[in-house]
């Protein structure tokens, strides 16, 4: 470990964190544009800066959440219940102290399950067949689709559209060319970075030149002291911080859930598991902060497990990843921990230290992120649009992948505004050549689609992947959530 | 339901229909004149048609949806908010004539280099955005302001990250 290393961790680190804290710019968006920064690094060098940039921007997104009622990020959106009113009672360096804390408590038990995870996990995808893979990839889309928010419908259409969009170029198996009409610029595919930087990038330019908002932060000083964590406070979360970590490391690991998945849900157990909170939920409770904000860093370690083990990005931040990892030439998947071991532990080495960084740089840091947060929104505007076209043309300098970029962004703001999610699109964009190859391997092997569908239900890891792949588009049928609705009250009476 | 939402969700259906008709065609095409079978075990296209079969019947039900939702509501419509609608038009024009900004932007550095082009688009974006009064004022923070972003930008790019910009 060279002092190199540490500075890369460290700088991607303060980037996240300030990204991160920017209201509008996600995680992912933090990922992209610092992905597009890292085209000349050595491979080793790039993980550091992005791990850096991963765990600083999930730790950011809780500032704004608290100081302005606003997310920086879609994991911290449950941080707002009880963060922003306990800022308006004044308590919120007490509030940021403590998501920081809860953040770093739930990172580290992140990082712990991954190593335990990626190891279990890895031994277990070497079992792993076409149909496996198959039905673990439609899982994750079918997750991502389902729970991306609105109409299910539109999940699937955005779905469709992220696939067709991946199958540009040629098909992986026999090298037809498809969906070119006749361009040479198409024959290669189209760029995942570029369509990341768009969807992502982009878009939230679109939106932002939309926003009549302003952002003003009050009071917007804190002391060093104010922000370490109290033991008196500490003692009340303990338990929301016990069930949540577990809660955010399952929810990252599940394919297609991320930490704002995580973070609701263990809002919500806290919710319903503490009866008697500091405050009541919704305005100010002490728990309502530490569960969200513990289960949202868990999930990074989970989230990474099922990156680096099985191949499969948990969600558009991780799909970021997975893709800046290809574009370093580092292969995650079931292989990976046979012959590229030790990147596996270099990265859980610089998860480790960029969760320690973001929470000691955002404790040191808070004000100078808080004054950063009030950065206008004409200055805001074209800088991350320039950052947009410099990233997407720094990839092949190739000028037409700007012009696909700023497509991107018109095709997401087209989508988001009619609220349609953006995120599958990137994550099937990324599966989809992986879901093709393995459905027609698998589909070729068997024989016909009869034998595909026996197959499927005659070995044991298919056939769970396929029960949670039908249950993922049950549970979102009214039919099916009332039956279960009166089912229940009939067992608790 | 707003006006609005009734426009932002015809345009995306209609951008999502053109994608399902442009996929259909090519496999058409591909299956017509290359003679190559969508529906067998070896085929390239099966995979590709079964996610265009269900894009197609989702958007299709979504529309059909739509459509019941819209003769449901209808008496509201007519009374919605204009407003909105203005808006979301508004927001159409805004956005569109940005992204034509950052097509002249990429053509511009094509033409001439990246610190002169970078330096026109970000001022004329700051300034196009920007409130601030009187004119003078206004003039000097936008130079201001692009000149201090473009430089760290160039450096950084160039001499820390050892990106070729053009």
């Amino acid at each position: 470990m060279s002092i190199t290393l540490l500075i890369y961790i460290v700088i991607g680190t303060i980037i996240g964190l300030v990204m991160g804290a920017l209201p509008g710019l996600t995680v992912t968006m933090t990922m992209v544009l610092v992905v597009s920064l890292t085209f000349g690094f050595d491979m080793i060098n790039a993980l550091a800066f992005i791990s850096g940039a991963f765990c600083g921007g999930v730790m950011g997104g809780s500032i704004a959440s608290i100081t302005l009622n606003i997310p920086g990020t879609a994991a911290a959106v449950a941080t707002c219940f009880d963060g922003y009113p306990l800022k308006k009672m004044g308590k919120a360096a007490e509030a940021l102290g403590l998501s920081m804390f809860v953040s770093l408590i739930g990172g580290l038990f992140g990082i712990a399950s991954l190593i335990v995870l990626g190891e279990v996990v890895g031994r277990m995808a070497l079992k792993f067949g076409s149909q496996e893979y198959f039905l673990l990839t439609l899982w994750g889309l079918s997750l991502v689709s389902v729970l991306s928010g609105g109409n299910i419908l539109k999940g699937i259409i955005v779905t469709c559209v992220g696939l067709i969009i991946g199958m540009i170029g040629m098909d992986p198996i026999t090298g037809l060319v498809r969906f070119t009409y006749g361009s040479k610029l198409l024959l290669g595919g189209v760029n995942y970075i570029v369509a990341m930087i768009g969807l992502f990038g982009m878009k939230e330019v679109f939106v932002s030149l939309s926003s009549r908002y302003s952002f003003k932060v009050e009071n917007g000083k804190y002391r060093f002291k104010d922000l370490m964590p109290k033991f008196s406070i500490i003692k009340k979360v303990i338990g929301p911080i016990l069930w949540s970590a577990p809660i955010g490391t399952i929810i990252g690991f599940l394919p297609g859930t991320g930490g704002d998945i995580g973070a609701l849900t263990a809002y919500g157990v806290t919710k319903q598991l503490v009866k008697k909170p500091t405050y009541p939920f919704g305005q100010g409770a002490y728990e309502g902060v530490a569960a969200p904000e513990t289960a949202n860093d868990a999930a990074i370690g989970g989230a990474f497990a099922t990156l680096l083990s099985l191949g499969i990005p948990g969600d558009s931040v991780t799909a970021v990843v997975l893709g800046s990892f290809y574009m370093h030439g580092l292969l995650p998947g079931p292989l990976f921990m046979i012959t590229q071991r030790h990147y596996f532990y270099a990265i859980v080495l610089f998860l480790l230290i960029g969760i320690f960084a973001a929470y000691f740089i955002g404790i040191l840091g808070s004000n100078i992120m808080l004054k950063m947060i009030s950065l206008p929104k004409w200055y805001l505007v074209p800088s991350i649009t320039i950052l947009c076209v410099v990233g997407s043309y720094a990839l092949q300098n190739n000028i037409y992948d700007v012009i696909f970029m700023v497509f991107f962004g018109l095709l997401g703001f087209c989508f988001e505004k009619a609220n349609y999610p953006v995120s599958p699109i990137v994550l099937a964009l990324i599966l989809g050549p992986m879901i093709e190859t393995n459905f027609r391997t698998a589909l070729i092997n068997t024989g016909s689609v009869g034998s595909l569908m026996v197959s499927f239900l005659s070995r044991p890891v298919s056939f769970i992947l396929l029960i949670a792949v039908i249950f993922t588009f049950l549970s979102q049928s009214t039919i099916v959530i009332k039956m279960i609705k009166n089912l229940w009250s009939f067992i608790h009476h | 339901m707003s006006r609005a939402s009734i426009l932002a969700n015809s345009i995306a259906i209609s951008i999502t229909s053109i994608i399902a008709f442009l996929a259909s065609f090519d496999l058409y095409r591909l299956s017509h004149i290359q003679n190559i079978p969508i529906i067998s075990i070896t085929s390239p296209l099966i995979f590709p048609f079964l996610i265009v079969i269900i894009m197609i019947s989702c958007i299709f039900v979504l529309v059909v949806k739509d459509i019941k939702r819209f003769l449901e509501n209808k008496v509201i419509i007519n009374n919605s908010k204009v407003t909105d609608d203005n808006d979301y038009l508004e927001d159409l024009k805004n956005v569109l004539i940005y992204c034509m900004a950052t097509y002249f932007y990429t053509y511009l550095l094509v033409k001439t280099n990246f610190i002169i082009a970078t330096f026109l688009f970000d001022a004329l974006v700051m300034f196009y955005i920007c409130t601030y009064k009187p004119l003078i004022k206004k003039i000097f923070i936008v130079i201001f302001a692009s000149a201090i972003t473009i430089i760290p930008i160039y450096y950084v790019f160039t001499k820390v990250f050892y990106v070729v910009l053009p």
